[in-house]
């Protein structure tokens, strides 16, 4: 299946809805989606994990591999923010096909931002404005899940 | 065992320099000069503390005094009774083990400092590789336990069920497990679902995916035995551990 652009923002959209399912939950929202790249089929959907398992390895990527349990030669992976050093990696792991991704994570970044781990072709910048936000709208209030002190926020104008 | 530490990349190499002015002043004079120079700029050199002030010139008459940097000398050297200004290149870092004091000391004399390596070892770790060594069904495999030995958790590579199974991803979900427990509590509430203050002992090196989990986690001292041949994440190489982007950073120990 040739994958055009209005399919790709479909898909980014529905990851987004994970990424918003995250927030509810109070996680960090990120979200994919894994589709089959020969008919265009919705495998696995997932969102991070990681307050919830208590696990701090509980990406969304990581949360969708552990569940499918097989390597993902004819997937196609959907995701809001540039899988992490560890995602990266582990999607090597997996083989899967391609990526695509929306907003760059500047901090942690597997697939060029900060190392350049993918032997998988990756693409990025779709819907990046709507993945930055989420994030930055989760991030203002600082992380529910973390103690007042810990927190990293933005002080605010007085 | 023996364990070594991982030292950051390229510690052994040149250091980099940076220019100082030195003067040089007679030996006679010398107390009078340190005195009346530590009277007036003793916080000048705070970031070059591992520098000490004096070397003996190569001329016996003659002591060498570290002055300033080129761009005061015209403000400072109106007070000293000097008879020379030389313009000299010294190492622009402190170092950081005390390996590196034959290259420090071509340049200028080093202070004692305090080497921020090695670090001190876990005492139980040989003990725990040992446990690892002498396993005769599968060596891929891990051990994390805290100081006190309240937690400990053994755990295999799982690959029959997807190549992104090491053992260290499965060694965090059976932390994750413990902490779910309601019994031990304890340990959730001071450090959240982390691994803080914990030891991994590990067969293999961990991979890039391994040692960013271990980041995730902020794991503290890990000990590997056998080095990975592709993808090892904390090597000569490339050393995950130790990389300035990431929030955290952790001890690496392996067996030479």
């Amino acid at each position: 299946m040739e994958l055009q652009k209005e399919d790709i923002l479909k898909y980014m959209k529905l990851a987004l809805e994970q990424a918003e399912i995250g927030r509810q939950n109070k996680e960090v929202p990120v979200g994919c989606v894994i589709v089959n790249r020969n008919n265009g089929e919705i495998i696995e959907k997932a969102h991070n994990n990681t307050n919830m398992s208590k696990n701090a390895t509980q990406h969304c990527e990581i949360v969708s591999i552990n569940r499918m349990s097989r390597d993902l030669e004819d997937c196609i992976l959907f995701v809001t923010c540039e899988p992490c050093i560890m995602c990266g990696q582990a999607l090597n792991y997996v083989k899967i096909h391609s990526v695509y991704y929306g907003c760059k994570n500047s901090r942690f970044g597997g697939n060029g931002t900060v190392l350049s781990l993918n032997k998988y072709p990756s693409f990025g910048g779709y819907l990046e404005y709507d993945c930055m936000k989420i994030l930055q709208d989760f991030y203002e209030d600082g992380n529910e899940n973390i103690e007042e002190q810990f927190r990293h926020r933005k002080k605010q104008k007085q | 065992m023996q364990f070594q530490q991982l030292m950051p990349i390229g510690y052994l190499k040149e250091p980099p320099l940076k220019r100082f002015v030195i003067a040089k002043i007679k030996r006679e004079n010398t107390e009078k000069c340190i005195k009346l120079y530590k009277q007036r700029y003793h916080q000048y050199f705070f970031q070059y503390d591992y520098l000490k002030l004096v070397k003996q010139s190569e001329e016996k008459e003659y002591v060498l005094m570290l002055f300033c940097f080129p761009e005061d000398l015209e403000k400072m050297k109106g007070d000293f009774e000097v008879d020379q200004f030389l313009e000299i290149e010294l190492p622009s870092i402190a170092p950081i083990h005390k390996d590196q004091k034959q290259f420090y000391n071509q340049y200028w004399n080093i202070l004692h400092p305090n080497y921020e390596y090695p670090n001190k070892q876990n005492k139980e770790a040989a003990q725990k590789m040992q446990q690892i060594l002498d396993t005769k069904i599968t060596r891929n495999k891990c051990i994390l336990y805290d100081e006190d030995n309240t937690i400990v958790i053994e755990a295999e590579d799982e690959t029959n069920i997807n190549n992104a199974r090491h053992c260290i991803m499965v060694v965090m979900e059976k932390l994750a497990l413990h902490n779910k427990n309601e019994n031990q509590k304890k340990h959730f509430n001071e450090t959240q679902y982390y691994a803080k203050d914990m030891i991994l002992v590990i067969y293999y090196e961990p991979c890039i995916m391994c040692a960013m989990a271990l980041i995730h986690s902020r794991i503290s001292q890990v000990y590997y035995y056998q080095k990975r041949v592709t993808d090892g994440g904390l090597n000569d190489q490339l050393q995950i551990n130790n990389m300035k982007q990431l929030n955290h950073k952790y001890l690496v120990f392996y067996q030479h």
